[in-house]
C-alpha cells in the first residue's frame, strides 16, 4: 500500500482534516513533518493512502484548509 | 468547602462541576505532551484535546470556524490582544462608561505610551432605556472613530448592553466592534453572528465553568489582529516574524492544555443544563433577592436595571463595603466588595468613593441561600 502526506500549516488544520476524514471514512493519521518547506521549518501533515489522496485533498480544500504540499510518504522518513 | 454560600460568580464560578475536575486530572495523565510541538502520542493527544475545545466553543456560539477560536490566559489578555492588534493609528476608540479596567487600561496605555496617536472617549450606558443607550453611542461617534470596545454586560450592576443594535451601526460605518463577554458568556444565550460583533473576548473560568487561566478570543471572518506577543508556536520556526494562520499566529508559547481540557468539560456541563435554563433560574433568584433587599432598612441599591445578568450592587448604611463583605464572610457568604476593577462604572452609578458590595449569582444558588443572606443583611447593625 502506498501513502502520501498532505502537509498543512499547523496541528490545528491537521486535526481538522483528520476529523473530517473520519466522517468520510478515509483512514489517516496525523504526523509531524521535519520541514514544510525549506524556508519555513517544521510542521504537521495527514498521512493518507494514495487511493484516498485526491478525494482527501478535495475535502480539505472544500472546508478551507490550505494545503502546503503533498509528498510521497515513506515510513521513518518524516 | 462545606457550608459556604457562594455569591461571587462574576469573579469566578464555584464550585466547578466534578466533570471539569475529572477532565483536568485526565489531561494531566493522558494528554501530558505539548500540543503542536512534537509528533509523539502525548503531544498529539494534547492537540486533539485543544481542538475538541475549540469546536465546543465555536458550537456554543453557533460559530462555524473552530480555527478562529484563539485561546488566551483570560479576558484581559484577550482584550489587550484584540484592542492593540486591531487599533488603527491616528484614530478614535469609543467605549462605554460601564467598562472594566481590562478595556480602560489598554486604551489608556495606547493613549499615553504608544506612538499611534490614539484617542478614546466613553458614552453613557448606565440607564434602563436601550434606545437612549443607542442614541448616546451614535452621538458619541466621531469622524475618526475606527474601533468600539464595549461590554456585553456590566460586571458591577449586570446591565445588558444592546450590542446587536450597536454592532449594526458599527458595521454601517465601517467601525470594528470588540465585545467584552466576561459577564455574559455562559450566562446569556448568545449567537456570535446575531451579535454583530467582530471580536468576542471572554473567560473560560466564569460562566463556562472551566479552570482559571483560560480565556478566549473569538475572531469573526476576515478579522486578523496583528500579533502583540511573539514567540514559539510550533509553526514556521525559521521565520523571525509571527506569520501564518490562525489560531497559532496569535497563540505564542504553550497553551494551558489542562485548563482547556477542563474548559471543554465545563462547556459540556452548561450545555447539558441549557443556558436558557441557567439564565432563567439565576435571573429569577436575582429578582427575588433584589426585591427583598429593597425592604431592608439602610440598604441602597445601585444600577438596578431591568435587563441584566444576575448581579446586585449595594451598600449598607453605616458600613464600608469592605466591612459588609467581611461580616457576610463571617456568616459563610462569599461576595466581592470595592471597585471591582471598574472605577468609571462605579462613578457612573454613583456608588461612592469606596465602591460597593456585589452579589453575583448562578444556577447553583438556591432560594434558601438567598433567604439566609437576607436574614444576615437584615441583622447587620452597629
Amino acid at each position: 500500500m502506498k501513502y502520501s502526506i498532505i502537509i498543512v500549516s499547523s496541528i490545528t488544520y491537521a486535526i481538522k482534516a483528520k476529523n473530517e476524514f473520519a466522517h468520510e471514512a478515509i483512514y489517516c493519521r496525523v504526523e509531524k513533518v521535519k520541514k514544510i518547506s525549506n524556508q519555513k521549518g517544521c510542521g504537521y501533515g495527514v498521512v493518507v493512502r494514495n487511493n484516498d489522496l485526491e478525494r482527501g485533498a478535495n475535502i480539505m480544500r472544500s472546508i478551507g484548509i490550505k494545503i502546503i504540499d503533498i509528498v510521497p510518504y515513506k515510513d521513518g522518513e518524516k | 468547602m462545606k457550608n459556604v454560600i457562594y455569591f461571587d460568580h462574576a469573579a469566578t464560578s464555584y464550585p466547578k462541576p466534578q466533570s471539569v475536575i475529572n477532565a483536568v486530572s485526565r489531561a494531566f495523565t493522558q494528554r501530558g505532551g505539548n500540543p503542536g510541538r512534537s509528533g509523539h502520542k502525548l503531544s498529539l493527544a494534547a492537540a486533539e484535546g485543544i481542538f475538541e475545545c475549540r469546536e465546543a466553543v465555536a458550537d456554543l456560539f453557533s460559530f462555524e470556524h473552530a480555527e478562529r477560536v484563539v485561546f488566551t490566559l483570560n479576558t484581559t489578555h484577550a482584550l489587550n490582544m484584540a484592542i492593540k492588534g486591531l487599533v488603527k493609528p491616528d484614530s478614535h476608540v469609543l467605549t462605554s462608561n460601564l467598562e472594566h479596567n481590562s478595556v480602560i487600561r489598554p486604551l489608556y496605555d495606547l493613549l499615553k505610551n504608544s506612538n499611534k496617536n490614539i484617542r478614546y472617549s466613553s458614552f453613557s450606558a448606565a440607564c434602563d432605556d436601550d434606545s437612549v443607550i443607542i442614541q448616546n453611542f451614535t452621538d458619541s461617534l466621531r469622524e475618526d472613530t475606527k474601533l468600539a470596545v464595549i461590554t456585553l454586560a456590566s460586571n458591577i450592576c449586570g446591565k445588558i448592553i444592546p450590542i446587536a443594535e450597536i454592532g449594526k451601526i458599527c458595521h454601517e460605518k465601517g467601525i470594528l466592534l470588540i465585545a467584552d463577554g466576561a459577564q455574559a458568556c455562559g450566562v446569556l444565550p448568545l449567537d456570535f453572528t446575531q451579535m454583530n460583533v467582530d471580536v468576542l473576548c471572554f473567560p473560560g473560568h466564569k460562566g463556562l465553568y472551566g479552570p482559571q487561566g483560560t480565556g478566549i478570543m473569538l475572531l469573526g471572518e476576515g478579522i486578523e489582529p496583528e500579533s502583540t506577543i511573539q514567540g514559539g508556536n510550533g509553526v514556521n520556526s525559521k521565520d523571525p516574524e509571527m506569520n501564518g494562520e490562525l489560531p497559532e499566529r496569535l497563540e505564542p508559547g504553550t497553551v494551558n492544555t489542562v485548563g482547556i481540557c477542563g474548559l471543554r468539560a465545563g462547556i459540556d456541563a452548561i450545555k447539558k443544563i441549557g443556558i436558557e435554563e441557567i439564565y432563567q433560574h439565576s435571573s429569577e433568584l436575582c429578582t427575588y433577592l433584589t426585591q427583598e433587599m429593597k425592604n431592608i432598612k439602610g440598604i441602597t441599591l445601585y444600577g438596578d436595571f431591568k435587563k441584566k445578568v444576575p448581579v446586585i450592587l449595594f451598600n449598607k448604611e453605616e458600613f464600608e463595603p469592605e466591612e459588609t463583605a467581611m461580616r457576610l464572610d463571617e456568616k459563610g457568604i462569599c461576595v466581592r466588595s470595592g471597585l471591582h476593577c471598574a472605577p468609571i462604572a462605579h462613578l457612573a452609578l454613583k456608588s461612592g468613593p469606596s465602591g460597593a458590595v456585589r452579589i453575583s449569582l448562578s444556577h447553583t444558588n438556591t432560594r434558601q441561600e438567598a433567604d439566609y443572606a437576607l436574614e444576615v443583611l437584615s441583622s447587620l447593625k452597629r
